[in-house]
C-alpha cells in the first residue's frame, strides 16, 4: 500500500499491530436446536485453537455470519439468549486465550420479537463488548428482525471497531455510518454465496476506499442445505488494496497484521484522498470556493 | 530553467516544520516561521505568507488545509501578485 498518495504522509506515525485472524470454515450442522448450536461451537474451537497454535499471539478472532447456526429454514429454533450456556463457553474461551473474537449468531434477546442476526464480540475479559444486529438483512430471503444502529466500540491495539454482517456491506451507508462514527476497523462477517463472488469482493475493497478504514471481510466456505459459500476471505488496506485473501471454496485460517494508527494517521493528515470530507466539500481547491467548497445538497436523492 | 515547484517545497516545508492536524492557520504559520521557498535564483517565496493567503483559519484535516491552499494559490489575481513578488 502507498500509505500516501500523490502526496506524501507526513509526520510521524504512531501505531501498535494488530494481528487479526479470519475463521473461513462452514457450520458442522444447519442447528435445528439449541444443542445443536454446541456442536457449531466445538467446531469453532478446534479452529481457534488450530490458530493459537500456528499463529499464537493473535488480537482478534472473525468467525463467518451465522457460524454458530448454519443459515437454514429453522434457525429460529436455534437462537441462543445472551444468558445461556453457549454464550458462557464463548466468553471462557476467549478469557482463557486472551482475545478478541467476533462471534456471528443468531440471538433472541427475550422480547418476544422474531430473533436477530448478530455479531457477538467478546473480549479478552471475557465480557460481552458489542452486540450488533444487522441492520440491512438480506431481503427477501432473510426474516430476521433488523437492528437500528451501527455501532462503533473501542478494540485492541489502537483499534475502533465496527462489525457488519453480510448484506449491511451492499449498501454504501452501512460502511460511510462506521466511518463516520470512528471505525478505523470494519469487521465484515458473511455468509455469502455464489454467484456473488466478484460483489463481495467489490464491496469490501470499495468500503475500505471509501471510507479510508481498513476491512476485514471473513466468509463461510462450503455448501449447505442451499448455497455454496465461496470463501475468499480478506484484509483490506484503507487504500482498496487487498493484504492477504484466502482461497475460494477451501477452509481456511487467514492472518494479517494491521495497523490501526496508521489509519487515524492517514484519515488526518493526508493531504488527499480524505473522501469523506472532500465528498462533502467539492470543488474545494477552486478559487471560486474559498477552500471550503460545495456541500452535497445537489443531490436529490439525499432530500429524500 | 522554469521555477521548482511551488508544491514540492510547501509539501517540504510542511514536513520539516511538524505541522499536525487538526491546526489553525495561525499555528501553521507559527510552525513554518521564516522558513523560505526558493522556487529558482531570483525567486523566492516565504512559506508562511502562502499560508497568510488561504481563506479559512481552521483544518480539520490534511485534504481540507491542501485544497485551501490550492484554492488561494490559484486566485487569479493574488497569483499573479504574489509570484511575481520576491522577499
Amino acid at each position: 500500500m502507498n500509505v500516501g498518495n500523490c502526496y506524501p504522509l507526513n509526520g510521524k506515525i504512531e501505531t501498535e499491530a494488530l494481528s487479526a485472524v479470519l475463521l473461513q470454515m462452514s457450520p458442522a450442522l444447519s442447528a435445528s436446536s439449541v444443542s445443536d448450536v454446541d456442536k457449531n461451537i466445538d467446531k469453532v474451537f478446534e479452529y481457534i485453537d488450530r490458530a493459537s497454535l500456528g499463529l499464537p499471539g493473535f488480537d482478534l478472532l472473525l468467525t463467518p455470519e451465522i457460524i454458530l447456526n448454519g443459515f437454514s429454514a429453522e434457525f429460529y429454533r436455534s437462537a441462543i439468549t445472551l444468558g445461556s450456556s453457549q454464550v458462557a463457553r464463548l466468553k471462557e474461551k476467549c478469557a482463557a486465550l486472551q482475545i478478541w473474537a467476533v462471534f456471528g449468531v443468531v440471538i433472541d434477546l427475550e422480547d418476544g420479537i422474531f430473533p436477530r442476526n448478530c455479531a457477538l464480540t467478546i473480549n479478552p475479559d471475557g465480557e460481552i463488548a458489542n452486540l450488533y444486529i444487522k441492520t440491512a438483512t438480506w431481503i427477501p430471503v432473510e426474516p430476521f428482525t433488523p437492528g437500528d444502529e451501527i455501532q462503533v466500540f473501542d478494540g485492541p491495539k489502537g483499534s475502533r471497531i465496527a462489525t457488519l454482517i453480510c448484506s449491511d456491506g451492499d449498501y454504501l451507508d452501512s460502511w460511510r455510518e462506521a466511518a463516520h462514527k470512528g471505525a478505523n476497523v470494519i469487521c465484515r462477517i458473511s455468509d455469502y454465496m455464489t454467484p456473488y463472488q466478484d460483489a463481495y469482493e467489490i464491496t469490501n475493497r470499495a468500503g475500505a476506499y471509501f471510507n479510508r478504514t481498513y476491512v476485514l471481510a471473513t466468509n463461510s466456505s462450503g455448501m449447505d442445505e442451499s448455497f455454496c459459500l465461496f470463501g475468499r476471505s480478506m484484509a483490506v488496506n484503507p487504500d482498496g488494496s487487498i493484504i492477504t485473501q484466502a482461497p475460494e471454496g477451501a477452509p481456511y485460517i487467514l492472518k494479517a497484521d494491521i495497523y490501526p494508527g496508521l489509519c487515524d494517521h492517514i484519515q488526518k493528515q493526508a493531504f488527499m484522498g480524505n473522501l469523506r470530507w472532500q465528498g462533502d466539500h467539492r470543488g474545494a481547491s477552486s478559487p471560486e470556493t474559498g477552500g471550503l467548497g460545495r456541500d452535497k445538497s445537489m443531490y436529490s436523492y439525499l432530500k429524500r | 530553467m522554469s521555477d521548482v515547484s511551488i508544491d514540492h517545497l510547501f509539501i517540504k516545508a510542511i514536513g520539516r516544520a511538524g505541522v499536525q492536524f487538526p491546526a489553525s492557520k495561525h499555528e501553521i504559520s507559527a510552525l513554518l516561521g521564516g522558513t523560505e521557498l526558493k522556487l529558482s535564483d531570483n525567486h523566492v517565496v516565504r512559506a508562511s505568507s502562502l499560508v497568510d493567503a488561504i481563506g479559512p483559519d481552521y483544518f480539520d484535516n490534511g485534504a481540507a488545509f491542501f485544497c485551501a491552499y490550492h484554492s488561494a494559490l490559484y486566485r487569479d489575481t493574488w497569483r499573479k501578485e504574489f509570484l511575481s513578488e520576491s522577499i
